[in-house]
């Protein structure tokens, strides 16, 4: 959910459950590459509760929708880096068939 | 460097390099990047990728030393091979079964039977015996012991120590130049013990019979279902010489200054008499 004021749409803090510093860190670096933020940052309110608190204050810009386009740069880096990951993982098994890898069930 | 078109950012496209992989281990460098998707990744290995493992257990006899909640949890923590884990349905949302959350989509059935005969030899109750309804789900030293007769006909029980696994993971950033290593270290098991995990040691006449149910889960809901046995990551170290202050060291200053090193970091180039550095700096941190 947004926390904000209602005249002024660029700056206001997202609170969203079910989360933690895993999307909470990745989101902010995201946030801070985009020249449009003013300031962001985020908080756990409390340890034992499941919440993360995102902040964001822009320079003009919707501050939801400069938090959207970061979630889908963040989307698009993980699944670039899965790619990637991929790739690579191909390339040294056909550099090295034999001696690096051992036979796994496990394998797909 | 100029400003991206209205509404784009700067986004930043990591690079991975794989250094090694096993089965069981796997190091990695990733560039171009930041500790926070490093950590990101880090913390999804551990807790969120999903694994199998044994969640409910119905025990028919149990007259061993060990009361029944023991061996239960004993036999939750016992890794199971999870290649079948992406297909199948967590417990929760699976809609096929019929509420009891043990149908064929979302759960797989184990069975143990043991019973110490009239000898006087203890009975050790492993993993071995733990028999699987889906043979492509069963425990990990199983599915070990299997590969390894089948490729190479007669195993030696005795090879190797434990293996260790570690991911090194090395991010770089293009403007700064300091870069993390993360070690992610998987499956710590004993190549050399092939008689399975052991579960319960039983005496002359006592029995263990049990029917037990793995499903799919997160490390988030309990650490049996975490696949990662540790992740680290390092950043790499940026080692630079000062050449002014090492030119005004004799030929033996450089010789003693480079072997004070516990590792072995510099060597001294006998054509050119300088000290340079031997290897890429993300070796220097290896435990294996």
């Amino acid at each position: 959910m947004e926390h904000g004021s209602l005249d002024d749409s660029s700056a206001s803090t997202f609170s969203i459950m079910e989360e933690d510093h895993t999307l909470a860190n990745s989101v902010r670096f995201v946030l801070n590459q985009d020249p449009r933020v003013a300031f962001c940052g985020y908080s756990i309110p409390h340890p034992a509760e499941n919440k993360v608190n995102i902040r964001v204050q822009t320079t003009g810009d919707p501050a939801k929708d400069v938090l959207k386009d970061a979630l889908q740069d963040l989307m698009v880096m993980c699944q670039h880096i899965r790619g990637t990951f991929d790739t690579a993982v191909a390339d040294f098994q056909g550099n090295k068939p034999a001696e690096a890898m051992d036979i796994d069930l496990n394998k797909k | 460097m100029d400003r991206p078109a209205a509404g784009a950012s700067y986004q930043r496209f990591p690079r991975v390099k794989i250094r090694e992989l096993k089965d069981d281990y796997a190091k990695f460098e990733l560039r171009d990047t930041d500790a926070s998707m490093a950590n990101a990744l880090r913390r999804v290995m551990i807790a969120e990728v999903p694994t199998v493992a044994i969640d409910l257990v119905e025990i028919e006899v149990n007259s061993s030393v060990l009361n029944d909640e023991f061996i239960a949890h004993r036999l939750g923590l016992i890794p199971l091979t999870s290649a079948a884990a992406m297909q199948m349905r967590f417990s929760q949302d699976c809609d096929a079964c019929d509420g009891d959350g043990s149908c064929e989509y979302c759960s797989v059935e184990f069975n143990l039977s043991a019973r110490a005969t009239d000898s006087d030899q203890t009975l050790e109750v492993t993993s071995n015996d733990l028999r699987s309804a889906d043979p492509k789900v069963c425990p990990v030293d199983q599915a070990r012991a299997y590969q390894q007769a089948l490729s190479s006909g007669d195993y030696d029980p005795n090879a190797g120590d434990q293996r260790q696994v570690i991911l090194h993971l090395i991010t770089r950033l293009w403007v700064l130049l300091f870069s993390i290593t993360i070690e992610l270290l998987s499956y710590c098991i004993f190549v050399a013990d092939l008689r399975g995990i052991l579960i319960v040691k039983l005496r002359r006449g006592q029995e263990l019979r049990l029917r037990a149910i793995a499903r799919k889960g997160i490390g988030k809901d309990h650490a049996k279902w975490s696949p990662a046995a540790t992740v680290t990551f390092m950043y790499e170290p940026d080692i630079r010489i000062n050449e002014e202050l090492m030119d005004t060291l004799t030929l033996d200053e450089k010789r003693s200054w480079v072997e004070s090193s516990p590792t072995k970091v510099f060597e001294l180039d006998p054509v050119t008499q300088q000290v340079v550095l031997l290897r890429t700096p993300t070796c220097y941190f290896h435990g294996s």
